[in-house]
Order: structure tokens, then C-alpha cells, then sequence
């Protein structure tokens, strides 16, 4: 695959209570696409937690955007200000990708 | 003579409570005694649609009477107050910060339905009647002291700094969740289709109501105990709070409904819910609205400290004094 094939993957590890917040910017931000997973158990700066909890206030979920470098670069200084203060993971990757033209 | 003792035993050994006991224990044991997680939200929509249908249905049969207004006016009064309460007992019991103390204080002004649940299938085992109305009242207590919650822990210069953008956001989430919509749907279900649709969903909504109950009150033991088990190093001041808030909660209750008028099943039922503190929704927008806050802490007192002193103690002694003074 060559240069025209190349793309950013965004991962987001996000608390359940602000994905659909998440999401709104991201596409907000021109991103074409994107996929969600469930996360089910983990561990970090504060401490660990895992799916099945009552409330969905410890459930985190994970977000994966495939962009060009633009977009990538709006999302990545929106989310740095949108969550600064919450829990979570956010890292970016080259990838490279069969059918550019959808992302 | 009240027999507070009495109605203690008769709440004791009556199977929800027996189940949630058995949950609690085999969590604390480390037991894999487990419900899915699909199973257990299952349940609970379960309760929320028996619980409102039947609450319509009443309504549509006996009407509403004098208190209505009143009552409503007392639940959203003491909804947006007694975080304030709590906000102000956790800063002479505790060490903790405004942020904490402002998210401890918006679960402690909201409610639990499955406290409230409870203490319906607490009455009706005793024959005690309540007004029904309060069932869809309950809808009205969730929201507010999650506002209040955000006021106090900006309330003074050293606050912590909020999340503005995701404020109204939250408040929908909180007004429009599941168990809400579910719970006042099926009350105007029940209020629409009366008495016969009360014969239509007899087996479901009535007769299975109890067995149901168990089960869910089963896995709350669960996950009562599994979070008693992850917990952070709680303080005995916190400890005590969340034993004295509720009872602080209930005695605001108790005054509101006998000056609204209600029964003394309604002013029990009130009381019970001033008592109760939310461990489902407010954690959630408090996750959202006060990302400082550690979610360890208030999880914890209202999940596993204060629903099973409610369940167990608060409902039958709630109830004493609500027949005491009525």
C-alpha cells in the first residue's frame, strides 16, 4: 500500500456517562465513521473497575476513529479541552487502510 | 402501643429482604453466585412497569385528593434542601473537599426506587394503605439535588472547576433515563386503561410482584457486597453519615407528610423516599458534571452503606413513626 492509503486511528477510552458527548464532537470534528466497544475491566490512575457495575458510572467504552490528518488533529485539540478533567484514554496511531476513500 | 420490634421482625424475615441478606453474604464470601448483567436490568425494568402500572391504576380508581398538590410541593422542596443538609453534616464529619462533599450531598437528596419499591411491598404486606400518586412523585425527586449538587461545589472561589458544556446534557440524561420513562409510562398506562387492564396484567404485574422482588433484591445484595468489598478506606465519620443522613432525610419527610395531609402510609412512603439516596442515576451525572469527585466514596456510602440500612432498618422504623405521630 502506498502513501494515499495512509490514515490516523484515534482510540478513545471514555467513561459510558460522556460517549454520546463524545461522539457528537467527533463528528462534529468531520470524521466520516466511527466504532464502539464496551471495555470489561481495566485499571488506571484511579483505581480499577470493571463491566456489571449498577450504575453505569464506572463502565468505560471505547471509541475508534479512522481519519485523515486533519481531522485528527481538530478532534485531538476539542477532546483535549472537552476532557481534561475526566478519566480515560485518548492515543492516536498511523494506520493504513484498504479503500481510503471512505475515511 | 406500637410494636416497633414487631414491625422490625415482620421486615426481617419477610423473603425480599431474607434474599437480599443471602445476596449481601454470598458477595462478602466471595461466593460466584452471580445474576447477568442483561438479567438484572431485566428485573428492574420489571419493577419499574408493576410499580407505575399499579400506581395509575389506583389513581384512576380512587382519584386524586387534597394532599396532591401539597405533596409534590414537599418532595421538590426537600429534594433541592437536603443536599444542602448533607453538604453541611459531611463538612463537620468528614475531612473530605467541596467537590466530594457536593457529590455526596446530590445522591443523598435523590432517590432510590428500589427503596422505594421496597417499602411499598413492606406496607401491603401489612395491609397499610398509601396514596398512590406518590409512585409518580417519585419521578419528580430524582433531578434536583443533582442541581443543588453543582451549586454547592461551586459555591465558594476554591470549588473545583466544572465541566460547563456538559451541564445541560446531564440533566437531560438524568430527566429522560430509562428507569424513569419506564416507571411514569406504565403509570399513565395504568391510569389509562383503570381497573380491567388491572385484571389484563393481574398475573404479570400482580402476582408476580413478590418473586420478582426477591430476585432483584437478591442481586443488590450482590452488588452491595461486591462494592463493600472494592472499597475504598472509608472513615467511621462517613460511615456515620450515611447511617444519620438517611434518618435526618426521613424525619424531613415524615414533617412534610403530615403537613401535606398524607396517610400514614403516604407520609412512611414519603418519608422513605427522603431517606433513600440514589446509587444509579446521580452517579452517573455526577460522573459527568463533577469529574473530580471520587466516584469510590460516593458509590460506596450510598450503594452499600445506606440502601441496606434502609431496606433493613430505616422502611419498619420510618413507618413506627409514621404511625406514631398519625
Amino acid at each position: 500500500m502506498n502513501d494515499e492509503h495512509r490514515r490516523r486511528r484515534i482510540e478513545i477510552i471514555i467513561e459510558a456517562p460522556l460517549l454520546e458527548k463524545v461522539i457528537t464532537e467527533v463528528q462534529a470534528c468531520g470524521a466520516k465513521g466511527y466504532t464502539v466497544l464496551r471495555g470489561h475491566a481495566g485499571k488506571g490512575e484511579k483505581g480499577s473497575w470493571q463491566l456489571g457495575q449498577i450504575s453505569p458510572a464506572q463502565h468505560m467504552m471505547i471509541v475508534i476513529i479512522i481519519a485523515d490528518a486533519d481531522i485528527t488533529d481538530r478532534i485531538l485539540s476539542r477532546l483535549a479541552e472537552d476532557l481534561a478533567l475526566y478519566s480515560g484514554v485518548v492515543s492516536v496511531s498511523d494506520v493504513q487502510v484498504m479503500r481510503p476513500q471512505r475515511f | 402501643m406500637l410494636d416497633v420490634l414487631g414491625l422490625a421482625v415482620t421486615n426481617l424475615t419477610s423473603p425480599p429482604i431474607l434474599f437480599f441478606v443471602l445476596g449481601l453474604g454470598a458477595a462478602l464470601l466471595r461466593s460466584d453466585l452471580s445474576i447477568p448483567e442483561t438479567i438484572g436490568k431485566t428485573l428492574a425494568m420489571y419493577l419499574m412497569i408493576a410499580i407505575g402500572f399499579k400506581g395509575g391504576v389506583e389513581v384512576a380508581t380512587h382519584g386524586l385528593d387534597s394532599a396532591f398538590i401539597a405533596t409534590i410541593v414537599a418532595a421538590l422542596l426537600i429534594s433541592f434542601l437536603l443536599p444542602v443538609v448533607a453538604f453541611w453534616m459531611l463538612g463537620l464529619m468528614s475531612r473530605l473537599g467541596q467537590v466530594d462533599r457536593a457529590a455526596i450531598s446530590a445522591h443523598y437528596g435523590s432517590v432510590s426506587i428500589v427503596t422505594f419499591v421496597t417499602a411499598v411491598q413492606y406496607l401491603e404486606i401489612q395491609d397499610l394503605s398509601y396514596e398512590a400518586y406518590l409512585i409518580a412523585i417519585v419521578a419528580l425527586m430524582e433531578t434536583p439535588a443533582i442541581v443543588t449538587g453543582i451549586l454547592l461545589s461551586r459555591s465558594s472561589e476554591k470549588g473545583g472547576k466544572p465541566a460547563p458544556m456538559f451541564n445541560a446534557y446531564v440533566l437531560r440524561e438524568v430527566l429522560l433515563n430509562g428507569s424513569i420513562v419506564l416507571l411514569v409510562g406504565a403509570f399513565v398506562i395504568g391510569m389509562i386503561s383503570g381497573t380491567p387492564g388491572k385484571e389484563a396484567l393481574q398475573p404479570l404485574t400482580g402476582d408476580l410482584f413478590t418473586g420478582i422482588l426477591c430476585l432483584f433484591l437478591l442481586d443488590m445484595g450482590l452488588v452491595a457486597g461486591r462494592r463493600l468489598l472494592d472499597t475504598p478506606l472509608i472513615s467511621p465519620g462517613l460511615v456515620a453519615f450515611a447511617i444519620a443522613m438517611p434518618v435526618i432525610g426521613a424525619s424531613a419527610g415524615l414533617a412534610s407528610g403530615i403537613i401535606a395531609g398524607l396517610s400514614p402510609g403516604g407520609t412512611a412512603l414519603l418519608a422513605t423516599l427522603a431517606a433513600s439516596a440514589s446509587y444509579i442515576a446521580v452517579p452517573a451525572a455526577m460522573r459527568v458534571a463533577l469529574p473530580q469527585a471520587n466516584p469510590g466514596i460516593y458509590l460506596t456510602l450510598s450503594l452499600a452503606i445506606t440502601f441496606p440500612f434502609n431496606i433493613t432498618v430505616g422502611i419498619p422504623l420510618y413507618q413506627a413513626a409514621a404511625q406514631l405521630f398519625l
